[in-house]
């Protein structure tokens, strides 16, 4: 190990003769003074959420500085997809963000769409809302309660899980999958969405909001949970513009931008929802925004059941859209249309063009920048993920901060370690 | 929503023409000329003669084609409009290379010696406060582009939502440009991603190493001619062969 803050501990003493903790602090990095220890938080801790690693410089439980390490998960996903045809990276897109996979096929779907210059009729667009919000819903509430269970309560964890449940089982019933959806396709989706849909997804809602009572009942007041998240990882207005923080971070800080309001895309144009926005920008604004958002969420989710339109789900173009799998093993001009998109060699025609389009993800702006060079093969795909930006301003959060405010900091960035890595 | 939430600029008015202008297809012509701004405001303007005037007197006639371009809004057209007068803006200011339009996207692209200036003039007198992203293009397998390296840096500017591209081509041998990291805290793990992928060097970043990779990587994995799959994969592990008891150390 060149790295000697990876030096194994736990010797017994004749192993290790005993030097002053000065000199035994200096071994291990020159200039380090008496009073600084350095201490590994991750990769593997129960707190850290997936595989990160930050090395908390600390000087008795404070912690002056902090270097986020990552990478550990790495998966060269720009690479892959630079070898894959536009449809089919679509699943390696789910394994980005596995806390709300149905916002990361949207987003990449859209971008492709906007660089083929191809329009989803409106039912698509509007069961992909319907999916993203769900998704927006489930990613919040799983992320409010994990970030209670890191400081202690751990029931809110497992009411989140339990709600969050049955918006895996509308999933399921849309996409077949659960966790990893691949729900969409360009220019539309895989399937249609069942008739018991709606119905599901109304029968949801109620629960939703008993939920976020409760959750608010258990936290909100909570002397405990407002001790150890009132001004702590504070990140201030001008901190979150300059390190790039988007979505639920920077409105928690006082940045009043929502991709959805603001460049509207899809169908969001047509709905009616408000932003929140909080200024405190410290661990507990994030919390009391999730929540808000979860129930704007709602209310987009409950206009779009109101609206859901009849018709083709998906864009009524062969040369680029999958046709239906039914038609596929029933009708010879779909077998043919089918063929020739799957086939190594064919496939979509792109223009040739570098498109970048964002989405409001749960976590901030999803962008997928894409050079299309007239193959069905991306020549470079490129995703902006918001953890990325947004992990990296965690050093301005906790440093100065206590240990333990580490943990309750962590939670509240709700860092998606596939995402942040790629 | 149909309604601006955000500051907006004098303009409102001209964007009757706006959707021919974009839909064609343009293709990303990094239009390396050097004939700076006369021919760098033919190219959007071609459309649009009056796009750069004062608000147009009759600003509701909408273009007939059946586009998709029919459906944006008129808050749309106008953050187009808004876009293309801050990138005409940045082209005049900083003396870029030229201007390229895609799907109603600016891309500005400048000579590398000129990347922090162009960035700090883009921040300071143009708005645009946030660096959404920081990424690279290596264009060897592409045809028409001057260098194979290509840094894209993606601005933003919050307070008049507009989005810019600005583009610096480096060349092959000397893969190097200047670092932003003191104008945006964003570029500092960006820019690393984009040296741990290309090998392209940001000067005066204050911490110009791997982020991704392992540090002993050796190799650049987003390179064009680094291999999918085959090299560097088991490297750095001893292995157990067929047939063998014990690692060698």
């Amino acid at each position: 190990m060149s790295d000697p803050r990876m030096r194994p501990t736990g010797l017994a003493d004749e192993e290790m003769p005993l030097a002053p903790f000065g000199e035994r602090a200096a071994s291990i990095e020159p200039g380090l003074s008496e009073q600084e220890m350095v201490i590994n938080f991750g990769p593997q801790h129960p707190a850290t959420h997936g595989t990160l690693r930050l090395v908390l410089h600390l000087e008795g439980e404070r912690v002056k500085r902090v270097e986020p390490e990552i990478g550990y998960l790495h998966t060269g996903f720009e690479k892959f997809g630079e070898s894959r045809t536009y449809n089919q990276f679509i699943v390696t897109t789910d394994r980005m963000n596995y806390m709300s996979a149905m916002c990361n096929n949207v987003g990449y779907a859209m971008a492709i769409e906007e660089l083929l210059g191809i329009q989803v009729p409106p039912r698509g667009q509007f069961i992909r809302t319907i999916m993203y919000e769900l998704s927006r819903i489930s990613d919040h509430i799983l992320s409010v309660g994990l970030q209670a269970m890191d400081l202690g309560a751990f029931s809110v964890m497992l009411w989140a899980f339990i709600e969050r449940e049955k918006l895996y089982d509308v999933f399921e019933l849309a996409s077949g999958g659960r966790l990893t959806t691949s729900y969409t396709r360009i220019g539309g989706l895989a399937y249609d969405a069942p008739d018991d849909l709606v119905p599901r997804v109304r029968s949801f809602l109620p629960r939703l909001k008993t939920l976020l009572t409760e959750i608010e009942g258990a936290l909100s007041h909570n002397r405990i949970f407002l001790d150890r998240t009132k001004d702590v990882g504070v990140l201030t207005r001008e901190d979150a513009i300059a390190f790039g923080v988007t979505g639920p971070l920077a409105r928690a800080s006082g940045v009043d931008r929502d991709l959805r309001r603001d460049r509207p895309y899809g169908i969001y144009e047509e709905l009616k929802f408000d932003v929140p926005v909080h200024e405190e920008g410290d661990v507990y604004a994030r919390y009391l925004q999730r929540i808000a958002e979860v129930r704007e969420a709602s209310r987009i989710v409950e206009q779009c059941l109101d609206k859901l339109p009849e018709g083709p789900v998906n864009a009524l173009d062969n040369k680029v859209v999958l046709p239906d799998k039914d038609a596929v093993y029933t009708r010879m001009e779909s077998l043919i249309h089918h063929f020739m998109l799957e086939m190594p060699g064919h496939g979509v025609k792109t223009p040739k063009g570098e498109v970048y389009h964002a989405t409001e993800s749960p976590n901030g702006e999803l962008g997928w920048f894409v050079i299309g060079d007239g193959t069905a093969v991306p020549y470079r795909l490129r995703c902006r993920p918001p953890s990325f930006y947004n992990y990296q301003a965690i050093q301005r959060m906790i440093g100065g901060s206590l240990v333990s405010d580490v943990v309750s900091c962590l939670g509240s960035v709700n860092v998606i370690a596939g995402e942040l890595d790629r | 929503m149909t309604d601006e939430p955000k500051a907006r600029g004098a303009e409102g008015g001209p964007m009757e023409k706006k959707s021919e202008s974009s839909a064609p297809t343009g293709g990303v012509t990094p239009s390396p000329q050097s004939a700076p701004a006369a021919q760098a405001a033919a190219q959007p303007a071609a459309a649009t003669p009056q796009s750069t005037s004062p608000p147009g007197p009759q600003s509701t006639t909408p273009p007939a084609p059946p586009s998709p371009a029919e459906l944006r809004s008129e808050a749309r057209k106008r953050r187009v409009v808004r876009e293309q007068e801050l990138a005409q803006k940045l082209v005049e200011k900083a003396g870029a290379q030229g201007r390229a339009s895609f799907r109603d996207q600016e891309t500005v692209t400048i000579d590398r010696e000129k990347a922090f200036e162009t960035l700090r003039i883009a921040k300071e007198s143009l708005g645009f406060d946030m660096l959404a992203d920081v990424t690279a293009v290596d264009y060897s397998k592409l045809e028409g582009h001057p260098e194979r390296f290509a840094v894209i840096w993606n601005l933003l500017s919050l307070s008049q939502e507009c989005r810019l591209r600005v583009k610096a081509y480096l060349p092959e041998d000397d893969p190097t440009v200047a670092t932003a990291s003191s104008l945006w805290a964003a570029a500092d793990w960006g820019e690393r991603e984009v040296y741990d992928m290309f090998g392209i060097e940001f000067k005066g970043h204050p911490n110009m190493k791997r982020i991704l990779m392992p540090d002993d990587y050796g190799s650049f994995p987003l390179r064009k001619d680094y291999p999918l799959r085959g090299r560097g994969e088991r490297d750095n592990f001893t292995v157990l062969k067929r047939g063998q008891k014990e690692l060698e150390s």
